[in-house]
C-alpha cells in the first residue's frame, strides 16, 4: 500500500553507483537491483545555557536507528522531502517515536559528555522528532562466478557486504 | 615579564578569539549543528589529527631518550611506526569484522562483549583510567617544563599556571571550534620542527656528518644497544621497546561516537591516509632532533628540553616563542581529550553501570568533571615532589596498557578456548607484573623489558585461567565468519564502510524475510 514518507534526495545514481564501484573493482560486474529504503528517527535538540564566554550554545542533531536504535551525531540538518512510496521497498520500524526520543536523549547526553567542555549539562530540548527514510542501493556482484551482495548508501555513497 | 611569556599570552588569546569566532558562526548557522563533525578537506583534517596527536612525548621524551642513548631510542620509533601496520594487517582485519559483529564502539566494550563479562568491563575500565591518569601526567610535566622555559618562573610554579590552565580550559571551554585551532598549530608545529630538523642538517653536514660528529663525542651513541654499550646482547630489552608501541595502542579505550553524514564525502577516508603519511614522517624527527642535541648542545642540563634548546638557538626569540607556545598549546588539546574520556568512563561505565544505575546526566558530568580535578590534584602533587620523565612515565603507561590488553585482543580473535576467567587472569597478571618490574626496576638484574614481563606473565595467565572457565557458546561460529571475512574482493572490501554494519546487517535480515 502507498505511503506518505520523508525521504533523502538520492545522490547517487544506478549509473553512477556502477561506475563507482567498476573504478574500485575492474574484475568484477555489478547489478544494480533495486533501492531499499531504511528507517530512521531525525532528532534535533536545542542545548540551553548561559555560559560566560559562549551565550545560548546553539543545536545538536542526531539520527536514531529505528530498528537497532543505534545513534549517530550528523552535521548538518538532512534535505528531506515528502513523498508517496509503495510498502514493499520500505522496511519496517521497530521504535515508536517516544521511545526514540529517549534513545536521542541518552545518546546526545553521552556526546556532549565526552566531546564538550563543560562542567553541568546544558538544558537538552527535543525541537523536532521526525521518521525519515534513507535510500539504500542493493548491489549485485559478480566476479568469476563468485557472487556477493552489497548495500550502498544512496546518499553519502558508502557501502558494506551483506 | 619576558618577552616569550607576553607571546605565549597573545598566542593563548589568539586562540580563543579564532575558537569562539567559529563556534559563534557554527551555532548561529541554521543547518549546522555542534558537535557533527566538519568537512574541511582531507589534508586539513590530517593536519588537525596530528596536531592532536602531537603531545608532550613528542616534544620532550622521545628527543630526551635519543640525546641520552643515541641510535638505541630509535627501536621505539621503529615499534611506533611498523605497528600499525603489523596491526592493519594482522590483527586489524579479524577484530574489526568481530567488533562490527558485536557491535561494539571502543575496544573494552568490544572485549566485555566477546567474553560475555561485565568484570572484563570494570577491571579493564579501572586499568584505562589509569593509563590514561599516568599519560596525562605526563603532558602535566611536559606543560610545567614549557611554561618554565617561556615565563622564567620556577618549575613548581609554572606546572601549577599549566595544569590550571589544562583543567579549566577542560571543564569551561564549552565547545570551541578546535578544529581550527587544532589546524593552526599544527602548522606552526610542523613548520618549526621541520625548520629546526633542517637549520640542523645544514650545521652539521646531513646525516653523515651528524653521525660523523656523534662518534667523535662517543661511538657508543651509533650503536643500537645504547650509549656505552648499556644493553648489548639484551634482547628482551629490546624486544620489549620495539613490541610497546607496536601493541600497546590496542588498549587506549579511544570511544568512538558514531557520525552519519548527510552529504556526500569522502573526507575521511583520504584524511586517514594523509595522517597515516605524516605520522610515517614524524616518527623519526624528534630522535633525530635528539641525536643533533648530543653534538649541539653537549651541556644540555635536563635532555628533555631539546627541542625547545634548539629552537631558541636557530631561531629568533620571538618565533621560538611561537614555537614553543603552540607546543604547549597541543599539550592542552591533547590533555583535554584524554581527561574528558577519563572522567566520561569513570561516570558512565563504572559510575552509571555499576553504583547508581539512576543517576541523572547532570551528576554524571559532575563525577566525571570531579574525576578530572582529582587528577589534576595528585597530578601537580606527583610532578613536584617526585616528578619522572616524561618518557618514562609515558613508557610505564603504554606497557601496563599493552600488557592488559595485547593477549585478551589476540586471543579474542584467534582462540576458541579462551574465556572470562582466562582474559581476567591475563589482563591482571599482565598489568601487576609491569607494574612490579617497573617500580622494583627488575629489568637491570634480569636484562627482561618490564613489556616483555608482562607479555609472558598475561600468556600464562591466559593458560592457567582457561580451564576454570566456559566459553560463550555463540563463538564456534562467529570466530569462523570472522576468519572467512567478507565474501567480497579484496579492492572492494579495504573500502568497506564500517559504521554501515547495522543497517548492513538489517537489510541482510529483510531480504532473508521475503
Amino acid at each position: 500500500m502507498a505511503k506518505k514518507i520523508w525521504t533523502n534526495e538520492i545522490q547517487f545514481s544506478k549509473e553512477e553507483v556502477n561506475r563507482l564501484l567498476q573504478q574500485m573493482e575492474k574484475k568484477s560486474r555489478f547489478t544494480i537491483d533495486r533501492l531499499i529504503y531504511y528507517p530512521y528517527y531525525f532528532l534535533e535538540y536545542g542545548l540551553k545555557e548561559k555560559t560566560l564566554l559562549h551565550g545560548k550554545v546553539g543545536k545538536i542533531g542526531c539520527t536514531i536507528d529505528s530498528i537497532s536504535g543505534v545513534g549517530s551525531l550528523i552535521d548538518v540538518s538532512p534535505n528531506l522531502y515528502e513523498t508517496e512510496m509503495e510498502g514493499n521497498e520500505r522496511i519496517d520500524v521497530h521504535l515508536t517515536q517516544k521511545d526514540a526520543a529517549l534513545e536521542g536523549e541518552k545518546f546526545v547526553c553521552k556526546s556532549i559528555s565526552y566531546k564538550m567542555k563543560i562542567l553541568r549539562m546544558p538544558e537538552v530540548e527535543l525541537q523536532k522528532n521526525l521518521l525519515f527514510y534513507r535510500p539504500f542501493w542493493l548491489v549485485r556482484g559478480d566476479r568469476k562466478k563468485k557472487k556477493f551482495l552489497l548495500v550502498f548508501d544512496a546518499v553519502t555513497g558508502k557501502f558494506h557486504p551483506l | 615579564m619576558k618577552v616569550d611569556a607576553i607571546v605565549f599570552l597573545v598566542y593563548l588569546l589568539g586562540l580563543l578569539v579564532v575558537g569562539i569566532y567559529f563556534s559563534r558562526k557554527a551555532s548561529k548557522s541554521v543547518d549546522n549543528y555542534l558537535l557533527g563533525g566538519r568537512s574541511l578537506g582531507p589534508a586539513v583534517t590530517a593536519l588537525t589529527m596530528q596536531s592532536s596527536a602531537m603531545s608532550g612525548y613528542m616534544f620532550m621524551g622521545g628527543p630526551a631518550l635519543a640525546f641520552q642513548q643515541g641510535w638505541y631510542a630509535l627501536w621505539y620509533a621503529f615499534g611506533d611506526a611498523g605497528g600499525a601496520i603489523v596491526n592493519l594487517s594482522v590483527l586489524g582485519k579479524r577484530m574489526r569484522r568481530m567488533s562490527e559483529i558485536l557491535g561494539a564502539l571502543s575496544p573494552i566494550e568490544y572485549l566485555e562483549k566477546r567474553f560475555d563479562s561485565p568484570a572484563i568491563r570494570i577491571v579493564g575500565s579501572v586499568i584505562s583510567i589509569i593509563f590514561l591518569f599516568g599519560y596525562v601526567f605526563a603532558q602535566f610535566i611536559a606543560s610545567g617544563k614549557a611554561l618554565e622555559q617561556l615565563t622564567g618562573l620556577p618549575y613548581s610554579m609554572a606546572l601549577l599556571i599549566g595544569v590550571g590552565v589544562i583543567i579549566s580550559y577542560t571543564v569551561t571551554g564549552g565547545y570551541l571550534a578546535v578544529v581550527w585551532t587544532d589546524f593552526i598549530q599544527g602548522i606552526i608545529m610542523v613548520v618549526g620542527v621541520v625548520g629546526i630538523a633542517i637549520f640542523g642538517f645544514i650545521n652539521l653536514g646531513g646525516l653523515s656528518g651528524l653521525n660523523e660528529q656523534i662518534a667523535q663525542v662517543d661511538p657508543s651513541y651509533l650503536s643500537p644497544w645504547g650509549k656505552d654499550l648499556a644493553y648489548v646482547g639484551q634482547w628482551g630489552v629490546v624486544l620489549g621497546a620495539v613490541l610497546i608501541y607496536s601493541i600497546g595502542y590496542m588498549g587506549l579505550p579511544h570511544v568512538v561516537v558514531r557520525h552519519m553524514s548527510m552529504k556526500s564525502t569522502k573526507t575521511v577516508k583520504g584524511a586517514i591516509l594523509y595522517a597515516a603519511t605524516w605520522n610515517q614522517l614524524f616518527v623519526f624527527t624528534p630522535y633525530l632532533l635528539g641525536f643533533m642535541a648530543i653534538v649541539l648542545l653537549p651541556n644540555l642540563g635536563d635532555p628533555e628540553m631539546v627541542i625547545p634548546t634548539l629552537a631558541y638557538e636557530f631561531f629568533p626569540g620571538i618565533l621560538a616563542a611561537i614555537l614553543l607556545s603552540a607546543v604547549m598549546a597541543a599539550i592542552m588539546s591533547t590533555s583535554d581529550s584524554i581527561l574528558m574520556q577519563a572522567g566520561t568512563i569513570l561516570s558512565r561505565d563504572i559510575y552509571l553501570r555499576f553504583i547508581d544505575k539512576n543517576a541523572s546526566q547532570n551528576k554524571m558530568v559532575s563525577i566525571s568533571r570531579l574525576s578530572i580535578l582529582a587528577a589534576g590534584v595528585v597530578g601537580v602533587i606527583v610532578a613536584i615532589y617526585q616528578p619522572p620523565s616524561v618518557f618514562g612515565l609515558v613508557i610505564f603507561s603504554f606497557g601496563v596498557l599493552g600488557n592488559s590488553f595485547m593477549v585478551p585482543y589476540v586471543a579474542s580473535v584467534y582462540s576458541k578456548k579462551a574465556n572470562k576467567i582466562g582474559v581476567l587472569c591475563a589482563m591482571i597478571a599482565g598489568g601487576v607484573t609491569n607494574i612490579i618490574w617497573t617500580s622494583m626496576e627488575l629489568q637491570d638484574i634480569t636484562f627482561l623489558h618490564p613489556f616483555l614481563a608482562g607479555l609472558i606473565m598475561s600468556i600464562l595467565g591466559m593458560l592457567v585461567g582457561n580451564p576454570f572457565g566456559k566459553k560463550p557458546l555463540w563463538i564456534d561460529d562467529v570466530l569462523n565468519d570472522v576468519k572467512n571475512g567478507y565474501n567480497v574482493p579484496y579492492s572492494l572490501d579495504k573500502n568497506v564502510s564500517r559504521d554501515l554494519n547495522p543497517e548492513a546487517s538489517n537489510i541482510s535480515k529483510y531480504i532473508d524475510s521475503k
